[in-house]
């Protein structure tokens, strides 16, 4: 019981993780974006990159990484994103657009790396990081990286929450979800907002992938579409651009999948994601931890 | 010429059943409706004619069962689904889509399981399936004519200002749903008759992303588009296996250039520029 409760607070981790930079990006910009897993996955390749040839601790790596998938999400807005919002007419033209396009940058991040690897799983070097067991006291075990990821889960989120919340730019950020064109007459840059939004969105893709791909012991280009549909999931559940929400959603969906595979139907464990995402769209389309009432319908 | 058709004929009837598919997408987004289910009723409609199939079922009894049911179910689940907008809609259909497969995936001999069910007999020559095709094509390409197509038209760009000249929003979302699925249905059953197996797999997240490219790329405004973005999608890479390993990446260039360059789709540009060579013409 205690080591399921200790698996699913780690599991829900991994999604959370996940989850943030999506749900931050979907809110801010109206992008749904389905490329966030391959920049996830980019995250993963370069980690095992740099820690294969530039052998330093994770506490070097970590950073380079994190700092290279921001700059390539920051070079996809500038490409790509930026003119499909200004070309849009409407909200939910640019919204597809933007769905088509960012399927399209997915393809060719996947299959360069994919080449790049000739289609095999690597791994990121022990030097970078080696995972250990730890034991407490006989009563759970968990590895000192799920343990991190934890902590740096919880502190993310309460982090970016408070940001959000009451700092200049996250007021400034909600309200250019809203209304990009009041917000500009009331001196707010709302491209640089953007590009700010689509950077930090992309250095937590590419934390997510550096802390998974040691966590999961493998890289390989594909790692990203099974996380992409869960964390479609928790966003659902915990409201689109509630922070809280996406914490919440994760733990819940991972303690859901675990409590499910311990006791229940194992088989149907994957089917969990979706079912929730029907039931909360039907039953409460605003997601638990609504923002703005009037979104959805 | 005969030779070019043998020698090709298993993509030529991909990119028909690809037609249908795109089409059933195509329909429900010229309304502003983003519903994605078509690909789950692909899925439910393959494995349904294959069963019926494997119970010596005609394929003649089996596509208008499997229309009408898909349709039927398409209407009853756009009435719980019609209050969600945008990508919140785009995100139940999607996880109906993805459901469907894990269910399939344990349902033991019925559906084959993982595997799927395979040695399906094959049930419909080329011939008819053109003749589908062309009728289900037909069919949609009236609806965007005269009242119905302006109807849907103003439903997508101003739901309020629609309801406010009378056109009856919630049917018109219902009819769309249930016209989508059925024609979703309809693909998927031609699938199931055309390439002797179906499978858990081929309905997931790969065919959601191609099956929503084949609508937005051609153009989604009118069935033009749809079936020459389904032309596009099959055939493309095709042209590109010459590149190799890089052949993905590069559809992925063409498909982010098409989006940036021809907002409107492909078709939707042409249209636009189309007019004004007529103009200098005229004036010439």
């Amino acid at each position: 019981m205690l080591q399921a409760i200790a698996d699913s607070l780690s599991l829900g981790s991994v999604y959370v993780l996940f989850a943030l930079g999506l749900s931050l990006s979907w809110s801010v910009l109206n992008l749904l974006n389905l490329a966030y897993g391959a920049q996830f996955m980019l995250g993963a390749y370069f980690a095992y990159l740099v820690g294969t040839h530039w052998h330093h601790s994770l506490l070097l790596v970590l950073p380079v990484v994190v700092v290279i998938v921001a700059a390539t999400s920051v070079l996809a807005d500038n490409l790509v994103f930026r003119h499909l919002r200004r070309q849009a007419g409407t909200p939910v033209e640019s919204e597809l657009s933007m769905l088509v396009a960012s399927i399209g940058l997915a393809a060719v991040a996947v299959t360069l790396v994919q080449h790049a690897t000739a289609g095999e799983s690597e791994f990121v070097p022990q030097t970078v990081f080696k995972v250990r067991t730890l034991h407490f006291g006989g009563l759970f075990r968990m590895t000192n990286m799920q343990l991190i990821m934890l902590i740096v889960t919880v502190v993310l989120t309460v982090v970016l929450a408070v940001v959000v919340k009451w700092s200049r730019f996250g007021r400034a950020m909600r309200g250019v979800a809203v209304d990009p064109a009041t917000c500009e007459l009331l001196g707010v840059n709302s491209n640089r907002l953007f590009s700010t939004t689509i950077a930090i969105s992309g250095a937590m893709a590419g934390l997510a992938g550096v802390l998974l791909a040691i966590h999961l012991s493998t890289v390989d280009a594909n790692m990203g579409d099974p996380l992409l549909t869960k964390a479609f999931a928790i966003i659902i559940i915990g409201g689109v651009g509630s922070i809280a929400g996406a914490a919440v959603g994760g733990y819940l969906l991972a303690f859901a999948e675990t409590f499910t595979v311990v006791y229940g139907p194992a088989n149907y464990k994957d089917a969990i994601a979706f079912i929730i995402i029907l039931i909360v769209l039907l039953v409460r389309p605003t997601g638990l931890f609504a923002r703005k009432r009037w979104e959805r319908s | 010429m005969t030779h070019y058709f043998h020698e090709n004929l298993g993509l030529i009837q991909q990119t028909l059943v690809y037609m249908i598919l795109a089409i059933s997408l195509q329909v429900v987004l010229r309304c502003g409706v983003v519903s994605l289910a078509s690909i789950g009723f692909y899925t439910l409609g393959s494995y349904t004619a294959a069963i019926l199939l494997k119970h010596g079922w005609p394929a003649a009894l089996i596509i208008p069962v499997v229309v009408l049911a898909a349709g039927l179910v398409g209407y009853a689940f756009g009435r719980p689904l019609a209050r969600l907008r945008g990508l919140y809609l785009a995100m139940a259909t999607l996880a109906f889509d993805l459901v469907i497969p894990i269910l399939l995936i344990n349902g033991g001999n019925f559906t084959g399981g993982a595997l799927g069910l395979y040695a399906i007999p094959v049930s419909v020559d080329t011939w008819a399936l053109v003749g589908i095709v062309i009728v289900a094509v037909y069919a949609v390409s009236q609806l965007e004519r005269g009242w119905m197509g302006r109807a849907s038209l103003a439903l997508r760009s101003d739901e309020n200002l629609a309801r406010s000249m009378g056109v009856r929003v919630t049917r018109e979302r219902y009819l769309a749903f249930a016209i989508s699925a059925a024609l979703g249905g309809l693909a998927g059953s031609l699938s199931a008759m055309l390439f002797h197996a179906v499978s858990p797999s081929s309905g997931g997240f790969g065919l959601v992303t191609l099956g929503l490219t084949m609508a937005i790329i051609g153009g989604r405004d009118s069935w033009i588009g749809a079936v020459v973005g389904a032309y596009i999608v099959t055939w493309v890479p095709e042209w590109l296996r010459s590149i190799g390993p890089y052949r993905n990446a590069v559809f992925g260039v063409v498909l982010v250039l098409v989006i940036l360059f021809f907002p409107d789709g492909l078709l939707g540009s042409v249209r636009k520029i189309a007019p004004m060579f007529r103009r200098k013409a005229a004036s010439a």
